[in-house]
């Protein structure tokens, strides 16, 4: 697994603990959409733009507890590129 | 070189940046006054100069990581890291690598540089607080003749507008300006000399202690007089400040040479120079935006010189009066090289030119901001071209052992997804590739997918004609359990703003 995180954040452990959620439509999380590609399609690689501040190894720890599984072929590439 | 040398110069060069590293942090938070936020400190490294990539291989030389706040946690002597409030908090406890020299507020051209900044700042907001109250009033007027027209039918008389403005509270000016302020604070050496006067003539740790967090309450109330006193000064060189010292209020009055204030009969000789710069920047800067449309807010967002150069004006209202004068052909017309119209709150500048032939996508009224632009849209495609290889799904072929060049034949059948197709900027990033045997894209917006359908075909005429590039209007959470496997996925998922403005839009 690939994951590329923000080195510039001083203080990783504290924004790891608030939670972090991006939704896709108007109930539908990331994670809900993520854990529908493992179940449905996998294995695939997807690759995710994310803001920049987003904690990356927070949330695949999060996604491992749902998946019960490391969401290792799943999750394969996250890009952190947005402001 | 032997090894023991070898072993020798890292260690100097360790001690060389951390006793630089030491020096530069606790003069730029004695500067303070004795405490700073982590964050700040490295904009205040910035601006002497050292990048971020500089302090970063400084701290690696140092600490042997790029961690500022382990830096500062690892001298305890000097530094007393505060992690339980956020953002974090740093206090001096030891003046020992202080350069007290350069505290000294010398340099003059710092000053009025941070001054002239915090003066436009505060006369950018009042005038946007004023071009604000000017529109509610409008408003007010036109629902109140709305009212009288349906009481009196015919009979219209011109109502007396009741709106008054009460003036700007100038704790909520500082509130606007807080960090302007601060900077200023800073380069003038304000909070060593007048707010935390002890500060720079003890000697022991403890002096440091009352420095208060930039932007809190207890600071504000510290720092109101100084900024009162700023404000009564500049009433003197602005005409169009007007301050209640007493009453704490302070009022932005109409400026005669103001093109937004003057009256349409009259020609606007002395604001044409700035009518014809606003016109030409905006139109350059919607042209390098690399699409057709763009909203106001995004444009001011992503280019500070425009945010200065509009300095809180209602662009709105200046383009209405520039249309009148034009259209009483008195002056020059500006504005008319793009169009400009309302979309609900928003603003909406168009080009007039089309020209899709230059690579310009079509987008709908965000314009870019929510679309990955060429740059990003290639960069993210070939990210996920180099994973299909490192996992093993697709394999480099040499042609020979002369030709070393390797390359790409599709002796697989991966198929490249963008759940969040929008316009297609990722999209059309990854059918650029010609690496996939398939580009499908998947936009729940019936709007956006038609704009992606028409980027696709603009720009990739013969693979989307041949059915090489597939945009599906639908749910992406409908349309997962149906997408081919081991392929490859590209979400770019919209943020909490976003998601939120689109709620509001669709309960409306």
């Amino acid at each position: 697994m690939k994951a590329r995180e923000d080195t510039t954040i001083d203080n990783i452990d504290d924004v790891a603990s608030h939670q972090q959620q991006l939704y896709m439509g108007d109930d539908c999380t990331l994670e809900d959409v993520l854990c529908k590609i493992y179940h449905c399609i996998r294995p695939c690689l997807v690759g995710l733009r994310l803001p920049v501040t987003f904690v990356i190894a927070d949330y695949l720890e999060r996604l491992k507890l749902r998946l019960d599984v490391c969401p290792a072929l799943c999750c394969t590439l996250f890009f952190s590129t947005k402001r | 070189m032997t090894s023991s040398a070898a072993r020798r110069i890292p260690k100097n060069s360790q001690q060389i940046a951390t006793s630089y590293l030491l020096e530069l942090l606790s003069t730029e938070i004695a500067r303070d006054g004795g405490a700073s936020l982590v964050t700040n400190l490295k904009d205040y490294t910035s601006s002497k100069g050292i990048s971020p990539k500089r302090l970063n291989s400084l701290l690696v030389e140092a600490i042997q990581k790029p961690r500022l706040m382990a830096f500062l946690e690892a001298h305890d002597i000097v530094f007393d890291v505060d992690r339980t409030v956020e953002p974090h908090w740093v206090k001096l406890k030891c003046t020992e690598h202080v350069d007290w020299a350069s505290l000294e507020p010398n340099k003059q051209t710092a000053v009025e540089s941070q001054l002239s900044k915090l003066q436009d700042k505060i006369l950018c907001t009042l005038r946007h607080r004023y071009s604000r109250m000017e529109r509610r009033r409008t408003r007010q007027r036109q629902r109140q003749q709305q009212q009288q027209q349906t009481k009196e039918g015919d009979t219209f008389e011109s109502p007396t507008t009741n709106v008054v403005d009460g003036g700007a509270n100038i704790g909520w000016l500082l509130r606007q300006c807080t960090w302007n302020f601060h900077e200023y604070l800073r380069a003038a050496g304000i909070y060593l000399d007048r707010i935390y006067p002890t500060n720079g003539q003890c000697s022991n740790g403890d002096m440091f202690e009352p420095v208060l967090i930039p932007g809190t309450k207890p600071w504000e109330d510290l720092v109101l007089g100084e900024f009162s006193c700023l404000l009564l000064q500049m009433v003197t060189h602005y005409d169009c400040l007007v301050v209640d010292a007493e009453q704490t209020k302070i009022w932005f009055q109409e400026e005669e040479n103001d093109p937004l204030l003057v009256d349409d009969s009259k020609t606007i000789h002395n604001d044409l120079e700035y009518l014809s710069l606003l016109d030409d920047t905006l139109t350059e800067l919607v042209h390098q935006d690399g699409a057709t449309q763009v909203r106001l807010e995004v444009l001011l967002h992503r280019h500070q010189k425009m945010k200065r150069l509009l300095g809180g004006r209602d662009l709105w209202d200046l383009v209405q009066r520039s249309r009148k004068c034009s259209s009483n052909a008195t002056t020059t017309a500006y504005f008319e090289r793009l169009d400009i119209f309302q979309d609900g709150p928003d603003i909406v500048l168009q080009l007039k030119n089309k020209n899709f032939s230059s690579g310009r996508m079509r987008v709908d009224n965000e314009g870019l901001f929510s679309v990955a632009n060429g740059k990003w849209g290639t960069a993210i495609a070939r990210a996920m071209v180099n994973c299909c290889y490192q996992v093993g799904w697709a394999r480099k072929h040499k042609k020979s052992d002369h030709d070393k060049t390797t390359t790409t034949s599709l002796q697989h059948d991966i198929t490249a997804i963008d759940l969040t197709a929008s316009v297609g900027g990722m999209t059309l990033g990854l059918a650029k590739t010609r690496f996939f045997s398939r580009v499908i894209g998947i936009e729940i917006d019936p709007h956006r997918a038609n704009l992606c359908r028409e980027n696709m075909a603009n720009h990739m005429v013969w693979e989307y004609n041949n059915d090489y590039i597939d945009i599906r209007t639908m749910d992406a959470m409908d349309a997962i359990p149906y997408l081919p496997r081991q392929s490859c996925l590209v979400i770019d998922p919209p943020g909490e703003e976003r998601t939120s403005r689109r709620r509001q839009i669709t309960t409306e």
